[in-house]
């Protein structure tokens, strides 16, 4: 108790003025067991941002300070509005959530840098929400004036690292060299802290960034044998993307479906083979398909099954490509190669 | 049922409350008796008691009146008792007779209980519409039967839903009471309908669902724990019956909010969200499997929806991890306010430590639920996606390992991983990718992984059609299972290896190793997962067979004697298979079909007769069998048709017209398969149908219905049989252009004719194939397009028209130099007829010639050597060789001789047909030059050609190399030549000019002696041959005339000689006399009789010469004494 003394013999200094206009922020409740106290609901004034908070001193006007770290228990209850926005965003609507998080970011802004803020988890769910709406203008604004990693724990530092180099993402021929340099460098720094989704995200846009490489035209019709190699490699990326995934959310996972699609579907010898059988196919059309055309097809069918119009309107070319699905496992049985 | 024990206790607690104010009366204490006696079982006796009280004070009287507040307590223990016995029905209409009882609704009745029981306010009021909520449950009690059991009445459901949603509706409208109010059972109210919902006969997902959605979000919502368990629930119940899986992905999507939850919540539920995604992929591969595409889509989203559920693990980690530093110290749970979530410390401590030990034996969900996806994506056919899943597991999941029951040692899951990965990468084209993870994997020992993963390089070699390194995979897969000769494995990889040899045709080593396989007798099946079904043994063993048959059948191309042995395998074969069904005997019907040809060739090249009609024999024998037991195989119509193509060829009649009746069916049949090949074998059967009918007319059918049938056979071949490339194809145009027999018919022959001889024309030419017959059609349709012209439309062509007409044949590419140089070839050949007509109209021929020759020249400027076929290539240069002989320089030629030469040269650098023709033109072309270095090729290139043994380029390269010798003078080397011919006995057709040649060496030898004894020798054996005696004629006449000996002796003596002069005059005298009264001068060709009018005018000169007719006038005398002194 002998420190808390101290800093409330220094807070004594501050000006009334300062004083009241703390008082009118917004506070925040907590679970804390104070050095040497019992656990109990405090009312949190505000943080110094290098990890101590501020509050009254029970029945007085006392304004007292602690470090969070020094505390037995240390718990922020979460505020209505973080709720909420939590609420959307792990329903889904990151639009919503998003908005909610940026109005908690700034209204809880003193406290920033206190274990769980909700400061601090908003802005990192900010960008998440930016990231998961494809809003790269977002993600590298917000990414980049995100100050406080160190207030985040090694998977969270990790994934804000992660929004960073989507915010990269800019569709240039040359982005690949650096995008790939900022992936390792994001991968050797956090290594398995990296979780599934971000490093879903690292993928992905090193897959748009090799993409760049192929001109947008040659998508129509076929891509240029100098260009497949680049466009072999983006497919996979996006693949890796969508599987380091796994489901848990749909834009990223859909848009890079759709762009892998697109790509395949580009792949010399595919349209060609296309143009010669008439779905529906069968096993004699399917067999000698190219790898690429029955890639392409399996691939569509996937987005339909897994992604149907998760990014608003459904993608023509999904449908028209699905269309030369065909279920190669039918009628065989189990253990069948 | 714990899903509901909080609404219930709390009710409990409320009506438990009351026996503490009862007590203090008689009959109140009776009721702590009740709820003793239905604690201890005794229903019935609670019951009784109950019903006494009410009985007993149920009364008017003062008393009951006074304690009639109590009564409404007995009725609804009496209830409860009941439910607690599980005698839910008469539970149920207790509690409903509650409800409905007037008496306790009566007000001053309920408000002397308000007031009689201090801090209970609202006394047994909250029973009316609790007793609702009670009757729900013992619906629910009796639908979920007892524990473990199933022999519940799912039928209760539908009441207990009932129950539950109206009272579900009063307590949301707030007509319940202020202490059920107080409970906040909402959503608890609505997790019990959740399960109902799933749980009754006909479960209604969507209801179940929705009201999940609201259990989560309505006052008093259910804890995650809670929801999870609901969620269990209704993924088992769909996932029962497959058809429900899509329900899965559809609550989840509805009510993300719900599950979607941050690491550290899910974290408690990301094992039961895998698992469930694993119970749905099931559901998926399964539909898969049965083509149910549909359900297959359902499924596959649902696994894919709770494999999105799953949570990373090290961020669970960390997120517990930030927990336990949180409030890890303190030891009881409690709420976020603002989520509502319950935090427990010591719960979260505990994860943390569970999924470090997870972790620490390579456990990771996330990375179980990437395994899957990838699972899900490869079974649905896109190896891309799989392969990106199993880059990630590669990349960030080294240590995941399947966990082990009990002690065991978890599996480690790398090599498989690096083995999938490896092999996708090759499937998706990146072989260097794939060799990399297949090296990495080189020299582990992966227990039986490793069986599996040679099985596998086996397989990507079969796929990538890698045959020569199918032999050592193969191979190597054999020594891998030789300790398991059963394994399908084991045996996959013996037949993989004859089957490689096969593909990469080295025979030889396909009948060492199926020889070997057959003879070792374990191609069969067996029991067990791991052995060969007896279809699929029977399928290799067949294939078996095949292979070695038509190896030895391949290679009797070069040993005719490995035919017997390919006709042996199958005899083998037939005797082991000795059925026709085809599931048994996969390949039975082909196997037959290959035994047939083995016949057939074998027939073909037999020695003897008596073997050649055996084979056949045979060979119709098995084209019977295959007719007879497999009439709707693909072979079937082949068969028919081999069958008749060997009885057209018997020496029986009756036989050969019968065939017939088999290609109709041939026909028949292809045509109705309908397949490329099948047509083929339609073609082939019409055409001999169409060839065959004239000469086999059905009995008593005219000419007129035969020409009939015939013609529909042609025309059934253009409608049936006609294919592009097809080898019919140019013979049918042939033989449709010869049964024309009137205007409309030749019309519709022509054009049928040059539609189908451009349409071949060009595919030869966008092919780049040249075909034999297209120049023997071209030339019948040369013929046919100018005499029917005149004989169907009374009209003669011109030269001009003609010409017109083959140099813009409709429909050939004018860069078709192939078939428009065959088409000017065809008409130089057409109008060579016409030259042959005209015999001795001289002028008439001098002029088609003329005309001949500018179409060559023409075809020279038109078409260069690389344009024209080998065949034409020689004959254009043959008849620039023929053209330059007629100029009396023919050395100052040299353009004609220049073009020869590139012809010639061409066709030798083709190394193909007629080289040596070529090479024969050649040194005539350059024979003609005065360049001695082209002479002396030419004599290299002659003396070359004249020991082919066919006699039709080594006579004339003799006979050239003597011309050529002669016209430089080199008499010895001639003579030699000449000897050479003569003492060949084969190369006669040119000995005649050899003859005069040889007279002529020995001429310019200045050896008159034997030059007169070689024209002597061609004058006196070959006079009628006037070409070749009239000539020697003259050399003899000149030889004696030259000689001139004088008259030797005296003609009354012995050894009297004429004088060489008048032997000179009258050699050719008798010749001419000769040649004139045997009537062979009226026969002359313009060329012999040019050369007998030399004689003729010798003849005339030499007699004149006064000594000459001196020595004949001596000569005639004496003749006339002698005959008189004889008649004397």
């Amino acid at each position: 108790m002998k420190l808390f003394k101290n800093i409330a013999f220094a807070l004594a200094a501050v000006s009334c003025v300062q004083f009241a206009a703390a008082q009118q922020a917004p506070k925040l409740n907590a679970y804390v067991a104070l050095p040497g106290g019992a656990a109990g609901l405090l009312e949190l004034e505000r943080g110094d941002g290098n990890g101590s908070f501020f509050y009254m001193q029970k029945g007085t006007d006392q304004l007292m300070q602690a470090k969070a770290s020094a505390c037995k228990m240390f718990y922020i209850q979460t505020p209505p509005e973080m709720a909420n926005a939590l609420r959307e965003f792990y329903g889904g609507d990151y639009a919503a959530a998003r908005k909610g998080f940026a109005t908690v970011k700034k209204k809880y802004a003193a406290f920033a840098g206190l274990p769980g803020s909700p400061c601090t988890m908003a802005a990192l769910h900010e960008v998440t929400c930016a990231v998961r709406l494809l809003d790269i203008a977002a993600v590298k604004s917000l990414s980049g004036a995100f100050a406080e990693d160190s207030a985040l724990n090694a998977a969270d530092a990790a994934r804000m690292d992660a929004a960073r180099v989507v915010g990269m993402i800019d569709d240039n021929p040359e982005s690949f060299a650096p995008t790939k340099e900022a992936v390792e460098a994001a991968m050797k720094k956090h290594g398995r802290n990296m979780d599934s989704e971000a490093n879903g995200w690292l993928r992905y846009a090193l897959a748009r960034a090799a993409a760049a490489q192929v001109p947008a035209d040659q998508l129509q019709g076929t891509i240029a044998e100098d260009k497949v190699r680049a466009a072999s490699v983006a497919v996979d990326f996006y693949c890796q993307a969508v599987m380091s995934m796994h489901g848990s959310h749909k834009a990223v996972p859909a848009d890079a479906l759709s762009r892998a699609l697109a790509l395949l579907w580009a792949m010399p010898g595919v349209k060609e083979y296309a143009a010669k059988v008439t779905p529906p196919m069968d096993k004699a059309k399917w067999n000698p398909a190219p790898a690429d055309f029955r890639d392409a097809a399996a691939m569509a069918r996937y987005i339909k099954t897994m992604y149907p119009a998760a990014n608003g309107a459904a993608d023509p070319l999904v449908d028209k490509v699905d269309a030369y699905y065909f279920n190669a496992k039918a009628g065989t049985k189990k253990g069948d190669k | 049922m714990n899903t509901y024990t909080t609404a219930v206790s709390v009710m409990a607690a409320l009506a438990f409350s009351m026996p503490m104010v009862c007590q203090a009366q008689d009959p109140l204490s009776s009721l702590t008796k009740v709820k003793k006696l239905a604690q201890q079982g005794q229903t019935d006796e609670a019951v009784s008691l109950c019903d006494a009280v009410i009985k007993r004070f149920g009364g008017k009287g003062a008393t009951a009146k006074q304690f009639a507040y109590v009564l409404p307590f007995y009725a609804w223990e009496k209830a409860v008792a009941y439910f607690k016995a599980g005698r839910y029905d008469e539970a149920y209409n207790a509690f409903k007779a509650f409800m409905d009882e007037p008496k306790w609704r009566d007000p001053a009745t309920l408000a002397k209980a308000k007031e009689s029981i201090p801090g209970q306010p609202e006394a047994y009021e909250p029973y009316f519409t609790y007793a609702l909520f009670q009757m729900g449950n013992c619906r629910y009690k009796q639908g979920v039967g007892d524990a473990g059991k199933d022999n519940g009445d799912k039928a209760k459901f539908e009441d207990a839903i009932a129950c539950f949603e109206k009272y579900l509706g009063l307590v949301q409208s707030g007509k319940v009471s202020a202490m059920e109010k107080k409970l906040k059972m909402e959503g608890q109210i609505c997790f019990i309908l959740v399960q109902a919902n799933i749980l009754k006969a006909t479960p209604d997902f969507k209801k179940a669902a929705a009201y999940l959605e609201q259990s989560r979000t309505v006052k008093g919502s259910v804890p995650d724990e809670m929801a999870m368990e609901g969620l269990n629930t209704i993924v088992n119940v769909a996932i029962s019956n497959p058809e429900n899986v899509g329900w899965v992905y559809k609550l989840i999507e509805s009510s993300r909010a719900s599950y979607n939850l941050d690491p550290a919540r899910a974290a408690r539920n990301s094992n039961k969200f895998y698992n469930m995604g694993q119970r749905a992929y099931k559901v998926m591969e399964e539909a898969l499997r049965a083509g149910n595409d549909t359900l297959a889509v359902e499924a596959a989203r649902s696994a894919n929806v709770l494999f999105g559920l799953v949570t990373d693990m090290p961020a669970a980690r960390t997120a517990l991890a930030d927990q336990v530093k949180s409030f890890g110290a303190y030891k009881r749970p409690f709420v976020d306010k603002g989520t509502g979530v319950r935090l427990n410390g010591a719960s979260s401590k505990k994860l943390l430590n569970s999924y470090k030990g997870l972790a620490d034996k390579g456990t990771e969900f996330d990375g179980f639920t990437v395994l899957s996806s990838s699972t899900i994506a490869k079974d649905m056919g896109s190896n891309r996606l799989a392969k990106g899943g199993f880059q990630v597991l590669y990349d960030r999941y080294p240590k995941l390992a399947l966990p082990a029951k009990g002690d065991a040692e978890p599996r480690p899951l790398r090599n498989t991983v690096t083995m999938q990965l490896g092999s996708l990468c090759r499937m998706t084209g990146d072989d260097e990718a794939g060799l990399k993870y297949e090296k990495e994997l080189e020299g582990k020992d992966m227990g039986d992984q490793t069986k599996i993963l040679v099985f596998q390089k086996l397989q990507r070699t079969v796929d990538e059609k890698d045959w020569q390194n199918v032999i050592p995979c193969a191979q190597e897969v054999i020594d891998s299972f030789k300790e398991d000769k059963t394994n399908k494995l084991y045996l996959t990889g013996r037949y993989m290896l004859v089957a490689a040899y096969y593909q990469l045709a080295d025979f030889e080593n396909v009948i060492k190793t199926a020889r070997e396989l057959i003879d070792s007798g374990e191609m069969k099946a067996a029991e067990g997962k791991d052995a060969l079904k007896p279809k699929e043994a029977a399928n290799y063993d067949n294939y078996v067979y095949y292979f070695l048959m038509d190896s030895y059948a391949r290679l009797a191309a070069q040993d005719p004697s490995k035919r017997s042995e390919a006709i042996k395998v199958f005899e083998e074969y037939a005797a082991k298979y000795n059925t026709t069904d085809l599931e048994m005997a996969p390949l039975a019907d082909k196997m037959y079909y290959g035994a047939i040809d083995q016949h057939i060739k074998r027939a073909n090249a037999a020695a003897d007769d008596a073997s050649a009609a055996e084979d056949q024999k045979t060979a119709v024998k098995y084209c019977d069998h295959i007719c007879a037991s497999w009439p709707t195989s693909d072979l079937y119509p082949t068969a028919e048709l081999l069958a008749a193509g060997i009885l057209l060829n018997d020496a029986d009649e009756a036989v050969k017209a019968a065939s017939l009746q088999r290609l109709q069916r041939a026909a028949d049949a292809a045509t109705k398969l309908g397949t490329r090949q099948s047509r083929a074998t339609a073609s082939n059967a019409l055409f001999w149908l169409a060839t065959y009918t004239p000469e086999f007319p059905a009995a008593g059918e005219s000419e007129a219905a035969t020409q009939a049938r015939t013609r529909e056979y042609a025309e059934r071949y253009w409608t049936e049989g006609d294919a592009e490339g097809d080898p019919f194809v140019l013979p049918m145009v042939s033989l449709y252009l010869s049964m024309a027999t009137n205007k409309e018919e030749f019309e519709t022959a022509l054009k049928r004719a040059q539609d189908t001889i451009a349409r071949e024309a060009t595919y030869m030419f966008k092919n780049e194939k040249s075909d034999p017959e297209l120049e023997k059609t071209i030339n019948t349709y040369v013929e046919s397009y100018v005499n029917g012209n005149k004989t169907h439309l009374n009209k003669t062509l011109t030269l001009e028209e003609k010409t017109a007409h083959f140099t813009n044949f409709p429909g050939i590419d004018p860069a078709d130099k192939y078939t428009n140089a065959i088409f000017r070839m065809a008409q130089i050949n057409s109008m060579n007829q016409e030259l042959i007509g005209l015999k001795d109209d001289k002028a008439a021929k001098e002029k088609m010639e003329e005309q001949i020759q500018e179409v060559f020249r023409n075809m020279t400027n038109s078409f260069r050597a690389a344009d024209l076929t080998s065949y034409i290539c020689v004959q254009v240069a043959d008849y620039l060789v023929k053209y330059v002989s007629k100029f009396p320089d023919p050395s100052a030629r040299t353009e004609e001789l220049g073009m020869a030469e590139e012809y010639y040269s061409a066709v030798i650098e083709r190394k193909k047909d007629l080289v040596a023709d070529a090479e024969l033109g050649l040194a005539n072309t350059l024979a003609y030059s005065k360049d001695a270095a082209k002479q002396t090729k030419a004599a290299e290139l002659y003396t070359k050609v004249s020991t082919n043994s066919d006699p039709n380029v080594g006579g004339p390269a003799l006979v050239g190399l003597t011309k050529l010798h002669l016209r430089t003078g080199n008499a010895t080397a001639a003579i030699e030549t000449t000897n050479k011919y003569m003492r060949n006995r084969q190369n006669q057709r040119d000995r005649l000019d050899m003859m005069l040649m040889q007279g002529e060496a020995y001429t310019l030898a200045n050896d008159s002696k034997n030059a007169l004894l070689a024209y002597m020798n061609l004058f006196n054996q070959f006079k009628g041959k006037v070409g070749y005696s009239a000539r020697a004629c003259m050399a003899i006449m000149e030889i004696f005339w030259k000689r001139n000996n004088p008259t030797q002796g005296d003609r009354l003596q012995k050894g009297f000689q004429n004088s060489d002069r008048w032997t000179a005059w009258n050699t050719g005298q008798l010749y001419v006399d000769l040649i004139r009264r045997s009537g062979v001068e009226a026969k002359l060709t313009p060329e012999e009789r040019d050369e007998f009018n030399k004689v003729v005018s010798a003849v005339h000169n030499y007699g004149t010469d006064p000594a000459v007719m001196k020595e004949d006038k001596a000569n005639k005398e004496f003749q006339r004494n002698l005959q008189s002194s004889k008649k004397k």
